[in-house]
């Protein structure tokens, strides 16, 4: 009796193992101990995934230079070249600095982290310039959801749409666009 | 609720003077009620598995044993009336509708631990293979990981299966087996208790104890030590270098594994010493979990000293039993006829080996990390066994070598190391970065990070390494001095002096070189995960 | 008995170390960041102030107190700190007022436009130094970010014990004692940089200032009222952050409402006398002694309209203000000395750390 216990319950127990084992098959896997801490790996698993995810961020370009969102910000003002006025804001008991650097048609914000300046954000200032996808200063909501659709949320006559780390805020006046913004999503600090 | 939590010390400073308050028959029950409020910290979600966990077990394992009952009252009523084809008969039904009730509790709870561990692994896996055949990928999905729940559910199984096995009777109290089942200071991170072991201290009734509550007090305030004194600081150092495998390379892995190895030990055995430390202010005894695993020998050894209390649970529930099963005693008797009878014995041995490591590693962690970890540390050890005659005649050659402290140390060290690098498996992404990354300490190994200030990038300061260092070696003293028998108990027999400063010394070591509050994250226990 | 003593004595013994070593491990803000010891000095002071100045640096950078008993014979103090939000202030107001009744307060609405906690390192700087009681509790939760702990806020050790490795010996020096930076809350620079460009401001899509800064406001007002005292709403005279004409307006109508004064200092640029390519040293944010000192003159007569007196007759006020306007001068003196022979402060360009940033 006690002997065919023994054997019912490792066929059951191998049972189960024939159980984990469909439950994974093939491909590599994700996430491990110390990843789940960060996250940031076990994200990275699913690569097209990040892909698709990459080309859809907003991203602001002038003169072929790329604005992204959170990115290190030094390297894109050196390659837009001088701008017309960089303005510091040490923010009080020398908590970091933000930079306020304007360009024509538009101005870039940095943020500080660990002495490295980043961008938190580019606001369009003048219809000289437009977003890669065509959206200027001045145009219309139709304009909006022809260029960027219809997955944006809307407070207070601005409109927003997220992806990922970079948002893009449309403000309006009157139906007409008076402000466009990127913004990034900050870190976690 | 984290251990290392404002929160959770309150809540034991709430706790102890309470238990020992009550009338002491029911102090089990307000363990009870610690133990859900505990666990309704992790979220009121989490309360309903543990819950069904729970409940299903108790009443599967009540109704095994009643069946049980039954028949032995059913053939001792009918002894000469039933002839012994029909107590056969009697036999197999009743056999069969107690495999039911035990298949289900199994399944059921099994079930309940895959789905939620490993549904997105399956979809992962699925989808990779999908995608080389250009199929559609499947959407991953959010499931809640109820704290701790590898643990119970392991615990409670073995319960199952110990009541089928009929190795004792079921509880029949549903609220002292609940107890049983999430006795919150283990609840986290285990030890996997047994419930013959654990259960009679759990219901028994406790007196305060002023020696027993002070070891218990020493004992927590030691794992805390290493888990935030040590542990979590070289954390920092750990994440940094396993973060960054394009930077840190040759040297780094070796690096990271020593650091990981040391970490993990202070993380995990801290994690254990804040346990049996709190059972024991509690008056409950639980079992040890690790015996100085770094000393060990050779991973065999090595296994039996570390996470002691897993290790046994899948010798006993799945070593033993798919050794002595149906398909492996016909595997066995047909690989002794095509091997021979030497070869041929060891094979389903190996093989019972090879699936017990593949559960452990499993068990460990849904990702293939955790698989090739865990079959890896089975075909070393199949690996040392094949080897034992050499090792055996290589001692007959040299006979007073095997003595020598040197030959002791080299061997202590090659298991230490031999271990951490099969441990590096559970620090990279993916199996193949592991392998490149191990693989680039020959490639690319130079010693120069060593002095030119490198191992201050890791996001640790020259104190921070002091002070980690001077940690480790303490632990390193208590463990040498631990083979001569208990810590705490040498230390009673110190003047009083000497154990106040000791006292105050780690106190407020805690307090200081701690990792907690703003500035740090409240990093959890890494077997919180499994 | 001889146990109760043996466990008292050990107890003793322990807290007596553990405040020991919180005593040693808070920052003092002696070297570094003297806008950390703003909150600390008030403390310290002997007598009692006609003008209570509450805000953020807007404040402590911007007016003057010595200025104004020199020139005005006005006792005043500033309670403010860095970035020092709504119910900071109305906390400390409150903490204030339970020491001393002034004839008015004057209170910066720059922070009307945070609803929300910023920054756990102006927390700290706004909440440390209040002494314990029931209001720094109920400061510190209507304050404290998602991970601070209220614990942390009554023993800052929880907070700063991982200091033990940036001690230096400044924090020996001062474990027990600290010098005094401000003069009555202000911290003067003398440096010059003068604005010459300020960006232009972003168009926002809502200038209504959140419910909850109005309460505070309103409670604020009705502490006032309470005890009596004078509500003055000020805007100081800082160029950036941009002050919204959209935002001037709420403030104007909620001054008209409720009968307050209320004075956007940039609209008097010119009264005051304020040139921004001498007048502040930082491009427009902070105005610089010289500033100060103009806008701390042209507000003396506001104040005297509003019935502040003249205590320079007073000869105990005299003698503790002639102590602290020869520590102002003297500081005045030195600073234009480092400037002339360096062209930069050493103190304001060299910070050190004091709180450890969360990682």
């Amino acid at each position: 009796m006690k002997h065919d216990v023994k054997k019912l319950s490792a066929l059951l127990l191998a049972l189960m193992l024939c159980f984990a084992l469909l439950a994974g098959c093939g491909g590599n896997g994700g996430n491990n101990q110390t990843d789940n801490n960060s996250n940031t790996n076990g994200q990275n698993s699913g690569e097209t995934g990040d892909e698709n995810q990459e080309t859809s961020l907003f991203i602001f370009t002038s003169n072929g230079v790329e604005i992204k969102m959170n990115a290190e910000a030094d390297p894109i003002v050196e390659a837009l070249g001088e701008p017309i006025s960089a303005f510091d804001a040490p923010s009080c008991a020398f908590q970091g600095t933000d930079w306020i650097y304007t360009y024509d048609g538009f101005q870039i914000n940095t943020y500080p982290l660990n002495d490295v300046n980043y961008v938190s954000s580019v606001v369009l200032t003048s219809d000289a310039v437009s977003t890669p996808e065509g959206l200027e200063i001045g145009g219309t909501k139709e304009d909006m959801i022809a260029a960027y659709g219809e997955d944006y949320t809307e407070e207070y006559d601005q409109c927003t749409y997220t992806r990922g780390d970079s948002q893009l805020s449309i403000l309006f006046e009157d139906g007409a666009i008076t402000s466009i913004e990127y913004l990034a999503v900050l870190p976690q600090q | 609720m984290l251990f290392t939590s404002f929160g959770f010390i309150l809540f034991l400073a709430i706790l102890f003077p309470l238990y020992y308050l009550v009338p002491k028959r029911f102090q089990w029950m307000l363990l009870l009620a610690a133990s859900y409020v505990f666990y309704a910290f992790a979220g009121w979600g989490c309360l309903i598995f543990i819950a069904v966990t729970t409940v299903t077990c108790w009443y599967a394992s009540l109704q095994m044993d009643r069946l049980q009952k039954r028949q032995s009252a059913y053939l001792k009523a009918r002894k000469e009336a039933l002839t012994s084809e029909e107590k056969k008969a009697y036999k197999a039904r009743v056999k069969k509708k107690k495999l039911g009730w035990f298949l289900a509790a199994l399944l059921l709870n099994f079930g309940i631990l895959a789905v939620l561990k490993y549904t997105n692994f399956a979809i992962v896996n699925i989808n990779a293979i999908s995608a080389l055949f250009g199929g559609g990928q499947l959407q991953l999905v959010d499931l809640l990981l109820p704290m701790g729940i590898s643990f119970y559910t392991f615990q409670t199984i073995g319960y199952v299966i110990d009541v089928y096995r009929g190795k004792y009777p079921p509880q029949e109290n549903l609220p002292r087996f609940a107890l049983f089942v999430s006795f919150f200071p283990q609840l986290v991170q285990g030890p996997i208790s047994r419930y013959d072991d654990l259960a009679p201290h759990l219901l028994g009734e406790h007196p305060f104890d002023r020696r027993t509550v002070s070891f218990g007090l020493q004992r927590i305030l030691w794992g805390y030590f290493k888990k935030m004194v040590v542990a979590d600081r070289l954390l920092t150092a750990v994440t940094a270098i396993i973060g960054a495998p394009e930077t840190y390379d040759g040297i780094f892995v070796l690096i990271g594994m020593f650091l990981y190895a040391l970490e993990l030990y202070a993380d995990f055995t801290g994690g254990i010493d804040i346990t049996i430390g709190i059972a024991s202010t509690l008056g409950v005894p639980v079992k040890e979990n690790f015996i100085r695993p770094y000393f060990s020998k050779n991973i065999e050894e090595y296994w039996r000293r570390w996470h002691i209390t897993m290790g046994t649970w899948f010798r006993d529930y799945i070593f033993y039993p798919v050794s002595v099963s149906k398909p492996m005693l016909s595997i066995s008797k047909k690989s002794r006829s095509l091997l021979g009878p030497e070869l041929g014995k060891r094979v389903p041995v190996y093989l019972a080996t090879l699936i017990t490591w593949f559960a452990t590693g499993i068990w460990h962690g849904a990702s293939w990390n955790f698989i090739v970890w865990g079959l890896l540390n089975g075909v070393v050890i199949i690996i040392s066994q094949e080897c034992a005659p050499l090792y055996h005649r290589f001692h007959e050659r040299f006979p007073r070598l095997g003595a020598t402290f040197g030959w002791r140390l080299f061997q202590v060290v090659r298991t230490f190391w031999l271990m951490s690098a099969l441990r590096s498996l559970d620090c990279y992404r993916d199996v193949p970065l592991t392998f490149s990354m191990v693989g680039t300490i020959f490639t690319r190994f130079s010693l120069t990070p060593l002095f030119d200030g490198s191992l201050l990038e890791l996001g640790l300061g020259t104190g921070d390494w002091i002070v980690a260092g001077l940690g480790c070696l303490l632990m390193l003293g208590v463990s040498l001095r631990q083979r001569r028998g208990s810590v705490r108990e040498q230390l009673e027999r110190a003047p009083a002096a000497a154990r106040y400063a000791v006292a105050f010394g780690l106190t407020f070591a805690v307090l200081v070189f701690g990792a907690y509050g703003v500035g740090y994250d409240a990093s959890q226990f890494i077997y919180n995960q499994f | 008995m001889k146990r109760i003593l043996k466990w008292g004595g050990i107890a003793l013994i322990w807290v007596g170390a553990f405040f020991l070593l919180q005593a040693l491990l808070v920052p003092k803000y002696m070297d570094g960041i003297p806008d950390g010891a703003l909150v600390r000095e008030y403390y310290q002071e002997t007598t009692e102030h006609d003008v209570i100045f509450v805000g953020d640096c807007e404040v402590y950078e911007n007016f003057s107190p010595i200025t104004l008993w020199e020139n005005y014979g006005v006792t005043s103090y500033i309670r403010g700190s860095p970035q020092q939000l709504i119910w900071h202030s109305y906390y400390t107001l409150k903490d204030t007022l339970e020491r001393e009744t002034p004839k008015v307060v004057v209170f910066n609405v720059l922070s009307m436009q945070y609803s929300e906690p910023q920054s756990e390192a102006y927390n700290r700087m706004a909440l440390d130094d209040l002494p314990l009681s029931v209001n720094k509790i109920q400061a510190v939760l209507a304050s404290k970010m998602e991970d601070e702990t209220l614990l942390s806020y009554i023993f800052p050790f929880f907070r700063y014990h991982s200091r033990w490795s940036e001690l230096t010996a400044s924090d020996f020096r001062y474990l027990f004692h600290q010098d005094t930076l401000s003069h009555n809350g202000f911290l003067m620079r003398a440096d010059v940089r003068p604005v010459e460009t300020l960006p232009e401001p972003k168009k926002l899509a809502n200038y209504q200032f959140a419910d909850v800064c109005y309460e505070y406001l309103d409670k604020i007002r009705l502490l006032c009222e309470e005890k009596g005292v004078e509500l003055i709403l000020i805007k100081a005279p800082s160029l950036y952050p941009h002050w919204y004409d959209e935002w001037d307006q709420q403030m104007v109508d909620y001054a008209a409402e409720y009968g307050l004064t209320y004075i956007n200092f940039l609209d008097h640029i010119d009264e005051i006398g304020l040139d921004f390519s001498t007048d502040t040293y930082d491009q427009g944010l902070h105005l610089n002694l010289s500033g100060a000192e103009k806008l701390s003159d042209y507000f003396g007569t506001i104040l005297r309209e509003a019935g502040v007196p003249d205590r320079r007759e007073d000869e105990e006020l005299s003698a503790v203000w002639a102590e602290k306007c020869a520590d102002y001068h003297a500081q005045a003196e030195a600073q234009y000395a480092e400037l002339a022979e360096k062209g930069y402060l050493t103190r304001a360009t060299t910070p050190g750390s004091q709180i450890p940033a969360g990682e």
